[in-house]
């Protein structure tokens, strides 16, 4: 009887505590951020640095801007996804895959999103990405196949929702690895696009961009480095955003027009040599093979 | 104990456990109730025509004493629109426009009256750094070491020449 009181006492407990939501928490559960803390009188300072990047999708959208064209060939064949058996194969090519539906939704081949929705749905499922993450996504896609902006915005959507439930779940790690395969394929898909140097070319300048999401990528992989996962792929994002890191380029200053209205004026645009372009082409394909498996 | 006596109390008890096990999952859902926080409140003002959701906006668990720093990449020729939002508790909200190389502070809210609403025009593609804190300033302090709550962040961006 002394025993069954004890266990059911701490289950209450168990059950209790976490939606106490009126205490202070020592660690934010679900956020690995880094983190620094110092004391200041009795409330604890805690910095959480969050690095932030751009979706495929508005990734893409930037690419179609400066004159992108569609070219199936650039795509990474949906049947493969199959024989990815690892967290990581399967996490990598997750973003391969995503950044392809991105790129064919965009492009108005809404038959060929569809089906690489179906890939991604396939591939999140076994990495036990919840399927709320889809939840009528899935069926608002199949019934807009010839309708651009909304499969567009269905693909956006789904990015966003996977984020949000890896980050809520604590699996930053999982963004990591995800996005570093979604950013090789959408440079793979630039650098195709290209068939020679051209400083001209308003690709090569949406290319030297990558530098800063790339930077923000590094930082956000290193932060879940302890990640065993993360920890394979940091090498290629390390090396990669090497190359971005010696494109030359300066930041802005701010102008304060009224209160809360700024313009970020000045600096200058990053300029891909064709050295840059030569080296960052030949490791952006390198990783892709690697991660592709072919 | 008899055997029987056992038998009674694991039959009042089990199915007392097996609510408490139901439970449990959605005690410790309150813990993610700042999900989406940033479509909610003054964070989803209509920023005007033709602005887009943009995928760097979150929302965050913060208390007081808690430094978020955001990195974002703005494209260049956009003007963002970036509504911060909290409970009214923890209100103001400080924030921080900061060099992503040098973290030099460019621009800090305390001189606008701490507004919520940041517009940017950007002309080249850059990084930015955003440190955001909440003040509390109407917030007992023996309750501002007690509370945490939500920081809503919503991005928005269109293209500056259309």
């Amino acid at each position: 009887m002394k025993q069954i009181a004890i266990l059911l006492g701490l289950i209450v407990l168990l059950g209790f505590s976490p939606g106490c939501k009126n205490k202070k928490k020592e660690s934010k559960e679900g956020f690995t951020f880094d983190q620094e803390a110092e004391k200041r009188s009795d409330i604890e300072i805690t910095k959480s640095f969050i690095y932030l990047f751009p979706s495929p999708g508005e990734i893409m959208d930037r690419l179609s801007e400066a004159n992108l064209q569609f070219d199936a060939d650039n795509l990474h064949n949906p049947n493969l996804a199959d024989r990815y058996m690892t967290s990581r194969d399967q996490g990598l090519n997750l973003g391969v895959y995503i950044t392809d539906m991105a790129y064919s939704a965009l492009f108005d081949r809404g038959t060929t999103a569809s089906k690489y929705m179906d890939v991604v749905r396939k591939l999140s499922n076994e990495m036990n990405i919840s399927s709320t993450v889809f939840e009528n996504l899935i069926d608002r896609a199949k019934a807009n196949t010839s309708n651009k902006d909304s499969l567009v915005q269905i693909s956006n959507e789904f990015f966003y929702n996977m984020v949000e439930y890896l980050e809520y779940s604590g699996k930053e790690s999982t963004v990591a690895v995800i996005s570093c395969g979604a950013y090789v394929e959408a440079l793979y898909i630039s650098f195709n696009s290209i068939e020679e140097y051209n400083e001209y070319n308003p690709i090569i300048r949406q290319i030297a961009e990558f530098k800063y999401p790339m930077e923000n990528l590094l930082s956000n992989a290193e932060s879940a480095s302890s990640d065993p996962n993360v920890q394979s792929i940091l090498k290629y994002i390390t090396e990669l955003n090497g190359l971005f890191e010696e494109i030359e380029a300066e930041s802005g200053q701010i102008e304060k027009d009224e209160p809360g209205v700024l313009s970020l004026n000045g600096g200058s645009l990053p300029r891909l040599t064709p050295d840059n372009f030569r080296q960052i082409r030949e490791k952006v394909f390198n990783i892709r093979e690697y991660i592709v498996g072919l | 104990m008899s055997d029987f006596n056992n038998k009674i109390i694991m039959k009042r008890y089990i199915p007392v456990l097996f609510v408490f096990l139901l439970l449990a999952p959605t005690l410790s859902a309150q813990r993610n109730d700042c999900k989406k926080f940033h479509f909610y409140a003054d964070c989803n003002a209509n920023p005007g025509p033709r602005f887009k959701y943009d995928g760097q906006s979150r929302s965050n668990i913060i208390g007081v004493g808690d430094q978020l720093i955001y990195s974002l990449v703005l494209y260049g020729d956009k003007q963002y629109k970036i509504n911060f939002c909290t409970s009214e508790f923890f209100q103001p909200i400080h924030i921080k426009l900061l060099n992503a190389e040098t973290n030099d502070v460019m621009y800090d809210n305390e001189t606008d009256e701490y507004i919520q609403t940041l517009t940017l025009n950007i002309d080249q593609t850059q990084r930015l750094k955003i440190f955001v804190e909440i003040l509390a300033e109407n917030m007992a302090e023996e309750d501002k070491m007690e509370y945490f709550g939500c920081l809503g962040m919503m991005v928005q961006s269109r293209k500056e020449k259309d």
